[in-house]
């Protein structure tokens, strides 16, 4: 994939070797490296796997855990962007990170990756339990080898494949709360796997010029966009009732089934509306809406786990 | 060599502070150490820092003393709270 860089003389497959960090980089800078933003979905999430488990892990080690995870999915965060400088380079939404703005290094930023990485699954092992380190260290694995360097840039499901990464800070953390694993924080796993394809899809709908640009075959580059829609709506529509089985199968109470149950429809009506609208600046409006609706959507679910949690035993038993 | 033991090549640097109070058969008192240039007269001024990449350096590092001083707070928070109040309860 080294082809994307052709024009730009400063970018190929083998490394980012444009212009080099000059000592300017600010703690701001390695912050970004982090992805902050992400990283703050996945202590979100991984707080909801903490709270919801079973068990009694003291406070500070709660939040040890949690902080090792944060640490850890900023690790991820700082190596996939020394991976992918070259292509950062070349997409707009992308070029202002530290590595392709010349503010960090690739060294630097991979010296600063891997010690975070070591750092962090080292901490979680000693402090809390094996179990945890060991899944933060797959997931931190997957995130950088299988989706980073091998899935991003040779499949359109890279995404699908890749979303596993994100999706496992609850299980880790559910891990860490209860040194186990069982099906809630599996089926928590499952409903932010099967929201991947649809909230990246969306985004890819109205930045395909820029994947495209570097070379990236996301969905709508390689299928079109026609397709991809229809991939949207399909998964969508198995999110949804997937993402109300906690209620069914007893593991939440009726508030989350209600919150489920409304926010999916909201999901599949926007899904729908993306579907249908293919054209134009309506059909660009329509997927961004999508795309920021399904933030809330997750954010809505997970905010309603975290309120069970807090409210005390939420088993009912199911609702059938 | 010299005599003295000096190396004749060393001349930029100061010979060592005396301390004239034990000459004299007093107390040691406290010697202020002598200021020693880090580089040899007459050297290449080597990497001179922009004024832009000291203050990047000097907030680097800011972070760096911060980051240390919080994970040793929650080293010692963690290690009372997994050994207990046991913790200095232990045979010699």
């Amino acid at each position: 994939m080294s082809d994307v860089d052709a024009s730009l003389g400063h970018v190929t497959r083998s490394g980012f070797t444009g212009e080099m960090g000059q000592g300017v980089a600010t703690p701001r800078d390695f912050i970004a490296l982090l992805k902050p933003r992400v990283m703050s979905l996945v202590v979100f999430t991984a707080l909801v796997g903490l709270l919801r488990a079973p068990g009694d892990l003291h406070p500070v080690l709660g939040f040890t855990a949690l902080l090792c995870i944060a640490v850890g999915a900023g690790a991820a965060g700082a190596l996939n962007m020394w991976w992918d400088a070259d292509i950062d380079a070349v997409m707009a939404r992308t070029a202002g990170r530290p590595i392709p703005a010349g503010r960090i290094a690739p060294r630097e930023a991979l010296a600063f990756g891997l010690t975070l990485s070591a750092f962090s699954v080292g901490v979680l092992g000693l402090v809390v339990n094996a179990l945890a380190a060991g899944l933060l260290a797959f997931t931190i694995f997957f995130y950088v080898v299988i989706y980073s360097m091998w899935l991003k840039r040779t499949t359109p499901q890279n995404i699908v494949i890749g979303g596993a990464a994100g999706a496992l800070p609850p299980l880790v953390a559910w891990a860490a709360a209860a040194d186990s694993v069982s099906l809630e924080p599996v089926l928590l796993v499952a409903i932010i796997f099967f929201w991947t394809p649809p909230h990246f899809w969306s985004l890819a709908l109205f930045r395909a010029d820029d994947y495209a640009r570097a070379g990236v075959p996301m969905l709508p580059v390689v299928a079109g966009p026609d397709q991809t829609r229809l991939q949207i709506l399909l998964y969508t529509l198995f999110l949804v009732p997937l993402a109300a089985s906690p209620a069914v199968l007893g593991f939440a109470g009726p508030l989350y089934g209600a919150v489920a149950l409304l926010c999916g429809g909201l999901m599949v009506t926007r899904a729908l509306r993306v579907f249908r609208l293919r054209e134009g600046e309506a059909a660009v409006k329509a997927a961004k809406g999508l795309f920021g609706f399904s933030i809330l959507y997750l954010f809505a679910l997970f905010a309603t786990l975290l309120a069970e949690a807090l409210m005390g035993p939420v088993s009912t038993g199911g609702l059938w | 060599m010299t005599r003295r033991g000096h190396t004749k090549g060393n001349r930029a640097m100061p010979p060592p502070a005396v301390d004239r109070s034990r000459a004299r058969g007093l107390p040691a008192a406290r010697t202020v150490a002598p200021v020693v240039p880090l580089r040899p007269t007459g050297a290449e001024p080597g990497v001179v820092l922009t004024p832009e990449q000291l203050r990047s350096r000097r907030a680097r590092s800011l972070a760096i003393a911060l980051t240390l001083g919080l994970l040793a707070v929650l080293f010692y928070v963690v290690t009372l709270v997994k050994l207990g109040p046991g913790v200095l309860v232990r045979p010699l």
